[in-house]
């Protein structure tokens, strides 16, 4: 129920796990408020609270993509399969983070579903975004973060739509 | 000799990440499985002495995987592994019978640590 919780707490939160994992993770260092990720972009998607709807996005240049696969893996060819499994993993665990710092902040335990890949950047139709944070890797790479809630303005279908970006 | 892993967990990443950070130590993976009852019916057959396995997966989670295996296997050693980061579910995974808790991102060190313990 992550709506519940004041937009400028849940942004502090997403930035502070955002960064402090990527970093641990991967020891890639991102930067705030970056210009907007363009050309080759992929987005990563995890839906929190079915019933609520809420969701996070993390879209980035395909060259972020690939260097979080190459540190996270230890390896240096990365095909497109390994790009994708890497990048699921590692929304997943932003995501376990983010519920952590959310179970005391929200007093419910936030539970979210199996990530998806897509290219392009991604937005869940029927939703509007509710916080976008702007980064920029240690090697000039853009991404963003995007939680997106419900449009209750909008007719929802369930499909999503990809804006910018695909290859 | 060294001591033989088996991976459960949902992402093929996990796997290939420890096989990489237990490069020249005393473990090797010997099995992945890529969900609970995967893990339930292959434990036999692998025979490993620690399994370390991830919580959130699609069907049982790693939770209920793991109270089934101990069940089965009292002798299994466990390892839950999980980015979610929860006094309850650490608790619930102690209470089960499991040996240690890791946090993704996993790193060396804490996966060398954890695994002993799980040894001990």
């Amino acid at each position: 129920m992550l709506t519940a919780v004041p937009r400028e707490q849940l942004a502090e939160i997403f930035d502070q796990v955002v960064r402090e994992i990527t970093r641990q993770a991967v020891g890639v260092s991102l930067c705030p408020n970056g210009g907007v990720p363009e050309g080759e972009l992929y987005t990563v998607y995890i839906a929190f609270d079915e019933h609520f709807g809420t969701s996070l996005s993390f879209c980035a240049e395909r060259a972020l993509f690939i260097r979080l696969a190459q540190c996270m893996i230890m390896e240096e060819d990365i095909s497109p399969q390994d790009m994708e499994a890497v990048a699921k993993e590692y929304l997943n665990i932003l995501c376990g983070h983010i519920a952590a710092q959310m179970f005391p902040a929200g007093k419910t335990p936030v539970r979210f579903s199996v990530p998806a890949f897509y290219p392009g950047r991604y937005v869940p139709r029927g939703h509007k975004e509710h916080i976008v944070l702007t980064y920029t890797g240690d090697q000039m790479e853009k991404a963003q973060l995007i939680h997106c809630i419900p449009d209750r303005g909008a007719c929802g279908a369930d499909a999503g739509y990809q804006t910018e970006g695909v290859n | 000799m060294k001591k033989r892993l088996m991976v459960v967990d949902d992402s093929r990443v996990m796997e290939l990440q420890i096989c990489k950070l237990l490069e020249n130590s005393k473990y090797e993976v010997v099995a992945y499985c890529e969900n609970g009852e995967e893990a339930i019916a292959r434990y036999e057959e692998v025979q490993p002495d620690i399994v370390t396995m991830d919580i959130i997966m699609p069907g049982i989670d790693g939770l209920e995987a793991a109270q089934v295996l101990l069940e089965e296997h009292p002798e299994a050693r466990i390892v839950m592994v999980s980015s979610l980061i929860c006094e309850e579910t650490i608790q619930d995974a102690e209470a089960i019978g499991t040996k240690a808790f890791l946090y993704k991102p996993v790193q060396r060190e804490g996966l060398l640590k954890a695994l002993d313990k799980a040894l001990l």
